[in-house]
């Protein structure tokens, strides 16, 4: 399984590598912008759709790592890192300590919240069903007027 | 389109009930009518403007505001920020120890940003080569102390400001630069204050919540040489030449009655252009339409964007009136700005 993601990464690093992209880490802290929906849970995270992905090499900074951990919802990566077909997540996060001394761990969540992009494809949400577009990296989510 | 002539009222329509009701009806109509009418506005004389003029304006920004930059230096690494209203991203990368997303209301501007962050990118790694291959980091883990942490440059998206598509309560710090001023009501200024509160963490026991930093244009610039000041009209056009080569001074309009500018005597563009950020350069750029108008005698486009120039303590009001609470604020040339927090206020430390 981890050597098709590989493959597949390669593949797409080969085919993307100077196009535009918007990192994994991002899609946690994003939501739907129709004001309705911030209330319900369902809501969040959004759903990639069509979602074509490409591989960064970024150099592992454990120091942004082990900050960002608390920050992360982590059952929303969870979700997002199923949907987009990676190897699951366990349940809860690691620990702050788990992180600073296991050099795997370390690398395999750089991968997925650093090296990971979205590139092309739809984030939809739980609620509405809206479909906010991805293109080159870029989600917009200027709403039509009547979801405003 | 009264709501209230659908709903039947078990009430006699003379009752003082349902003349409350109809009036509350009536009121809700015309603040749903005023708030579409501003939107209308501003998409021509805000949004329109900045599609318009995105790569010249670009252009013309790339000087960081010291309070902004020393805003942005001081917050601790791993932190989660978000840049509302980011325009071509010249702050994402400015502390590279800190993750941060951009939105902004303009594609043009947003594509910008993000091209600018993929070259920052390119740079940076091209720059860390050079450095292992002069021996001056640990090749074995591939990092170094002064190179880890590229900046983030690259995290951008279209947004509304009063439509933010960010997670609540999970961002560490948003800023908000040069932004608010261009909401043509009090109400909505008010709004976008109180959506940027939404995205920063409350505060907890023991724990700060997270800042929102505001920058916007004042009233007061006696020292600058547009000519405003205190008491002067505060909503006003201010045009941005799309200028093609050196030509004759042009008389700028505004949208009401507005005190003498020394811009309609001088140098229009050198003054208009420099809109509370950046030095205004000598780049030229061609685009067409939104608000421009013809103006005889030059061919260069004129584009009116819309500001609300705040007076002294007006930002205050309004992040107060936004649920927020004022932790610090000043002037920088030209600009008011404040850093806030959800109330209740963070226990005093930082």
């Amino acid at each position: 399984m981890v050597l098709l993601v590989l493959i597949h990464f390669m593949i797409s690093v080969y085919m993307h590598h100077k196009t535009a992209k918007m990192k994994l880490l991002t899609l946690n802290f994003l939501t739907c912008a129709v004001k309705t929906c911030k209330s319900s849970s369902d809501s969040f995270p959004l759903h990639p759709k069509d979602a074509e992905l490409a591989s960064d090499d970024v150099d592992v900074n454990p120091e942004l790592l082990v900050n960002l951990l608390p920050r992360l919802d982590w059952k929303a990566l969870k979700t997002t890192s199923a949907e987009l077909g990676f190897p699951q997540l366990p349940d809860s996060p690691p620990t702050i300590e788990q992180l600073q001394s296991d050099d795997k761990l370390l690398k395999d969540l750089h991968s997925l919240l650093m090296e990971t992009n979205l590139m092309e494809g739809k984030l939809v949400c739980g609620v509405c069903g809206h479909e906010y577009a991805v293109r080159e990296g870029i989600p917009n989510f200027l709403l039509p007027s009547h979801l405003v | 389109m009264m709501a209230s002539t659908h709903t039947p009222s078990a009430l006699p329509s003379d009752s003082v009930a349902g003349d409350v009701a109809k009036l509350a009806a009536a009121a809700a109509a015309s603040q749903a009518a005023e708030s579409a009418e501003a939107e209308a506005y501003e998409k021509t004389h805000v949004h329109g403007v900045y599609e318009a003029i995105a790569p010249h304006f670009s252009a013309t920004r790339y000087k960081p505001w010291p309070a902004v930059a020393s805003f942005l230096q001081s917050r601790p690494p791993g932190a989660v920020g978000l840049d509302v209203g980011c325009g071509n991203g010249k702050y994402l990368g400015l502390n590279p120890s800190v993750y941060m997303v951009g939105s902004d209301r303009s594609a043009s501007l947003v594509a910008l940003a993000h091209s600018r962050g993929r070259q920052l990118q390119e740079q940076q790694a091209q720059e860390a080569k050079k450095r292992i291959a002069q021996g001056e980091l640990d090749a074995t883990t591939g990092t170094g102390g002064e190179s880890s942490g590229a900046a983030v440059a690259t995290e951008v998206l279209v947004a509304d400001g009063l439509s933010l598509p960010f997670r609540e309560r999970a961002a560490d710090f948003v800023i908000c630069i040069a932004v608010i001023h261009h909401m043509s009501t009090r109400t909505r200024r008010q709004e976008a204050i109180r959506h940027l509160l939404r995205c920063v963490r409350t505060g907890q026991a023991g724990q700060p919540g997270g800042q929102i930093l505001v920058y916007v244009w004042a009233l007061e610039q006696g020292n600058s040489r547009r000519g405003w000041d205190e008491g002067g009209e505060q909503d006003l056009l201010v045009p941005w030449v799309l200028k093609s080569q050196q030509k004759q001074p042009k008389r700028p309009k505004q949208r009401k009655g507005q005190k003498r500018t020394r811009d309609q005597d001088s140098s229009g563009v050198a003054a208009s252009n420099n809109s509370g950020e950046a030095p205004p350069s000598e780049a030229t750029a061609g685009a067409t339409t939104a608000a421009t108008e013809p103006d005889p005698g030059h061919t260069d486009p004129v584009f009116k964007r819309y500001y609300h120039l705040y007076r002294k303590g007006e930002l205050e009001e309004d992040v107060l009136a936004a649920g927020g609470a004022v932790i610090t604020s000043g002037y920088e040339r030209d600009n008011w700005w404040v850093v806030a927090a959800n109330e209740p206020l963070p226990s005093q430390s930082t």
